[in-house]
């Protein structure tokens, strides 16, 4: 109790305070502005509960629908590989690869290269062109693809894809080689995110959908012949200018 | 927290009257436990401090359940609050006391400040304490406040208002002499 002394010490006078009158209306005002406030604050908070759950639900169909706009081809999530010469038919080259001048001036070879057709996830490597590449390929393509292109239908596309897609090879040739002649007819739609470079390089991300039809002929040579594992179909043949005009790119 | 008693029901329902209680039962220890505390603000006095917090106190006074007692401690709690958001706001805005020798140029009003504050040497010996000492002492032994009503102020548990009351005090007894002497001379 030796620290009887202290506290006596400590202790304050407190005074009696009497309120302003017009601060004591305040606070009669505010607090039975609150009481009336707070019966719908309670609704409110029912509105909330209520809400939470659909908007859990509308997530969770979302992605549901995003999941199954996915084809088959989600067993192959690797990246594919893209050939880098005519020549070297069974060397993948990630590496980005010049091919010949195209007729796409804008050189948006990202974004062909994940609306590649169908089974394609994921595009690393040259998009190049391809002429005569076995089958025309239209589908609906998801993704994001960080790209560098030239101006000269030169590029790299890093991406993925979640495409759809009904290609048909009419020339698959020999070998997985795609015919020089070969007529690459497919009709469906791209939807996906893909990244499309201008002239010059460029890195960057777009991501945007490409809806359009793929319909073309591919006539040329088989500059890149598509890889053995891919099969007819696999890669987006004809023009490259006729799926990467009707793309919507957002950069 | 228990029921509501019948001035906090009143009040509750925008009684002036029992507002007027209300004030007269806590507004004095109100300030004079802001006065122990460092705001931080020169601009900002425990006055301006306590009228916020009745302001707010009136606001939010339909989420308060508990009798006249428990207010106190509810209406602190508030109290510190505000003083942690104008220590903060001091930090970015920070404002310069004046010159004292230009004070005494202008007339001055005395106030009931020197009746009702706490003792200058009790202010120093609180601020050298640490500041849950510092509060708690102030909450305990400045104004009167419970140990429940302490720890609903300061937010802490009871057992912690305990400890730090003892504590406090322990480092009270072995610096007051000098502040008693130092305030004396």
């Amino acid at each position: 109790m030796t620290d009887r002394p202290i506290r006596d010490e400590l202790r304050a006078v407190v005074p009696t305070l009497e309120p302003d009158e017009v601060f004591l209306a305040e606070l009669s005002a505010r607090a039975a502005a609150g009481a009336v406030g707070a019966g719908p604050t309670r609704g409110g908070a029912g509105w909330r509960v209520a809400l939470a759950p659909v908007a859990v639900a509308a997530v969770l169909v979302g992605v549901a629908w995003l999941t199954g706009l996915r084809p088959d081809g989600l067993t192959d999530p690797s990246p594919a590989p893209a050939p880098t010469d005519a020549t070297a038919h069974t060397t993948p080259d990630p590496t980005p690869v010049t091919g010949p001048p195209g007729p796409d001036p804008t050189g948006a070879a990202g974004a062909t290269g994940p609306t590649a057709g169908p089974g394609h996830r994921s595009a690393v490597g040259g998009r190049s062109g391809a002429p005569g590449a076995s089958g025309a390929s239209a589908g609906a393509d998801q993704g994001q693809a960080p790209a560098q292109g030239d101006g000269q239908g030169n590029g790299q596309g890093n991406g993925q894809g979640n495409g759809q897609g009904n290609g048909q090879a009419n020339h698959p040739g020999p070998n997985g080689h795609a015919h020089p002649n070969g007529h690459a007819n497919g009709n469906g739609n791209a939807n996906g995110n893909g990244n499309g470079n201008g002239n010059g390089k460029a890195t960057g991300k777009a991501n945007g959908h490409a809806n359009g039809h793929a319909n073309g002929h591919a006539n040329g040579h088989p500059k890149h012949p598509p890889h053995p594992a891919h099969g007819p179909g696999k890669h987006a043949g004809g023009h490259p200018a006729a799926q990467a005009g009707q793309d919507r790119h957002s950069r | 927290m228990s029921d509501d008693d019948e001035l906090v029901a009143r009040a509750k329902r925008g009684d002036a009257e029992a507002w007027r209680a209300l004030y007269r039962d806590h507004a004095g220890r109100l300030v004079v436990w802001l006065g122990t505390r460092p705001l931080g603000d020169a601009a900002v006095s425990a006055e301006d401090l306590a009228a916020e917090t009745w302001l707010v106190a009136a606001e939010k006074i339909h989420a308060f359940h508990g009798d006249s007692g428990e207010f106190a401690g509810w209406l602190f709690g508030i109290a510190r609050k505000l003083g942690s958001n104008v220590h903060r706001r001091s930090g970015r805005r920070r404002t310069d006391p004046a010159d004292l020798q230009h004070l005494d140029q202008h007339p001055t009003i005395p106030g009931p400040e020197a009746e009702t504050a706490v003792k200058d040497w009790v202010v120093r010996l609180l601020a050298s304490l640490p500041p849950r000492e510092r509060d708690v002492i102030g909450c305990r032994e400045v104004v009167g406040l419970d140990v429940e009503a302490t720890a609903t102020a300061l937010g802490i548990s009871s057992v912690a208002v305990r400890v730090a009351h003892h504590r406090g005090l322990r480092r009270l007894a072995a610096r007051m002499p000098a502040e008693r002497i130092s305030a004396d001379v």
